[in-house]
């Protein structure tokens, strides 16, 4: 069930720019970036696809 | 804050925008400007939606994480970059519920509260705050994303329509329907 809040005590400013964090957000884009160009993820992906492919013939 | 205020900007500022995109495209330390500048917008989208600080946090940080990844895929409009970036934040919250990390919530300011009131053309009686209360836990969840925006958050057409990817016309003929629907709830 949704949850209804009325005059909810909203943070500052100064308390969302305190949460900014842009290091981890590159680091985290990195992370990803990595990840569909590793070899692990290229080999995975084509040994999973020559195994389907013999299971066809 | 008001939530619409980065909405509206000038030509200049749009097309700044434009040129820290695609710098970022080919370095994304470039995107850095564009972080701090919607960062709390985009934050406080979030949090009125599931009020819990760390995970508005984490959602916040996910959206600039997918808005860079994926900036080989954003295309210009004559909007200002935000639109595009409060629908991968709708997308992000939605997700957040699918995965059962969050609860739908719903935030009312007491200065909104009256305005809707208006709306509902009742007087803002306490009575009528729990009959409100009923109504926006039973209207179904593409009417209340659009009441939010246009009411509660006080976003334009235009902007309700860029982020939920309808024509502005469209936004603000649903918006009247949704309005419509939560008065037959709240009357019931």
């Amino acid at each position: 069930m949704r949850k209804i809040l009325f005059n909810k005590k909203e943070l500052s400013s100064d308390q969302i720019k305190s949460m900014r964090d842009f290091d981890l957000v590159l680091k985290k884009v990195k992370a990803q970036r990595d990840y569909w160009s590793s070899p692990w993820f290229y080999g995975t992906v084509g040994l999973a696809s020559i195994l389907s492919f013999l299971m066809f013939i | 804050m008001s939530s619409t205020s980065l909405y509206h900007q000038s030509d200049t500022r749009i097309q700044t925008e434009l040129q820290i995109i695609e710098k970022s495209k080919i370095n994304p330390q470039h995107f850095a400007p564009l972080y701090d500048q919607y960062y709390e917008s985009i934050f406080r989208y979030v949090i009125k939606r599931i009020n819990d600080s760390d995970l508005a946090c984490d959602i916040t940080s996910n959206v600039f994480v997918k808005a860079i990844t994926n900036l080989s895929k954003y295309e210009f409009r004559g909007l200002p970059f935000s639109s595009w970036l409060f629908r991968i934040a709708k997308s992000e919250v939605y997700q957040s519920f699918r995965d059962q990390k969050a609860k739908r919530t719903v935030s009312i300011d007491k200065v909104t509260i009256v305005q809707v009131f208006e709306e509902l053309e009742v007087d803002a009686l306490d009575e009528h705050k729990e009959k409100l209360k009923i109504a926006l836990r039973r209207i179904n969840e593409n009417d209340l994303a659009l009441i939010e925006m246009r009411y509660f958050e006080k976003r334009s057409y235009r902007e309700i329509g860029e982020i939920l990817s309808v024509t502005e016309n469209n936004a603000k003929v649903k918006t009247f329907r949704a309005l419509q629907k939560l008065k037959v709830l709240f009357k019931e």
